[in-house]
């Protein structure tokens, strides 16, 4: 399992383009983003800290364990990415932001049959 | 047929007669930070922006504006981000034309400003694929 801690988060569940997205830095460009336009997208989109480790997958799942966001990824997907099957991420973030955080990963996930486990 | 390269991403944006080529970030030399404001969060400093956004924003730095722009992207397909990034690049280079090639070969192009726009403000979105 992959540890971080987001130093800021950054989400909406419908953007000025009508994108749903998170994104959490953990500084020094280090990040971790997903996103999804129902209109223009099949899959979640998925980038760790550079372009090329990307992709689009709807093999992710996601669950809250007390102040942490814990990223459960396909094998192949984390292979992608070039991270852990498991990236879990430290929050520290108000109650608003967290409202906002949920709103979003609801609004990429929500094509998918099964959001959370 | 392009070939997706899974380690590099080129985007070559011409303009005026000018070529810029941007890459994706740990290719890019030199690779230095410098914050974009207005662009979304993958591309709002030059140390992590995408390929597309390093080749149009050379040519900002030129000063260059109008007129029809063609940006042609290899090794990976336009991301969600870069798609409303793009169109706000042609914006500030006031094009009265763009015309994306992307890495699978699809065509979009976009037409005067307000095509440009966000897709929330009127703007024209990605979905509709020409030729």
């Amino acid at each position: 399992m992959k540890k971080y801690k987001a130093i800021s988060i950054d989400a909406s569940p419908s953007n000025e383009e009508g994108l749903a997205f998170v994104y959490f830095d953990f500084g020094n460009f280090n990040y971790l983003t997903l996103c999804f336009s129902s209109e223009e997208q099949e899959e979640i989109y998925i980038e760790n800290s550079e372009q090329t480790q990307s992709v689009y997958s709807d093999n992710i799942e996601y669950e809250f364990k007390e102040n942490e966001l814990i990223f459960k990824f396909e094998d192949v997907i984390a292979q992608k990415i070039n991270t852990d099957s498991v990236v879990a991420i430290h929050l520290n973030i108000s109650q608003q932001q967290m409202n906002t955080l949920k709103e979003s990963l609801n609004a990429i996930f929500e094509h998918k049959t099964v959001t959370t486990v | 047929m392009s070939q997706l390269n899974p380690t590099t991403v080129k985007a070559v944006f011409e303009i005026q007669g000018h070529t810029f080529i941007g890459v994706n970030p740990t290719e890019r030399e030199p690779r230095n930070a410098h914050p974009i404001e207005g662009l979304s969060a993958v591309n709002n400093d030059e140390f992590k922006m995408h390929a597309e956004i390093d080749a149009m924003i050379q040519a900002q730095k030129q000063g260059l504006k109008g007129g029809i722009g063609i940006l042609k992207v290899d090794g990976r397909i336009v991301c969600p981000y870069c798609k409303g990034d793009i169109k706000k690049m042609a914006q500030r280079l006031r094009l009265e034309k763009l015309t994306i090639i992307d890495a699978d070969e699809k065509i979009y192009v976009f037409k005067g400003e307000n095509e440009l726009k966000p897709v929330k403000n009127g703007g024209k979105g990605w979905k509709i694929q020409h030729s």
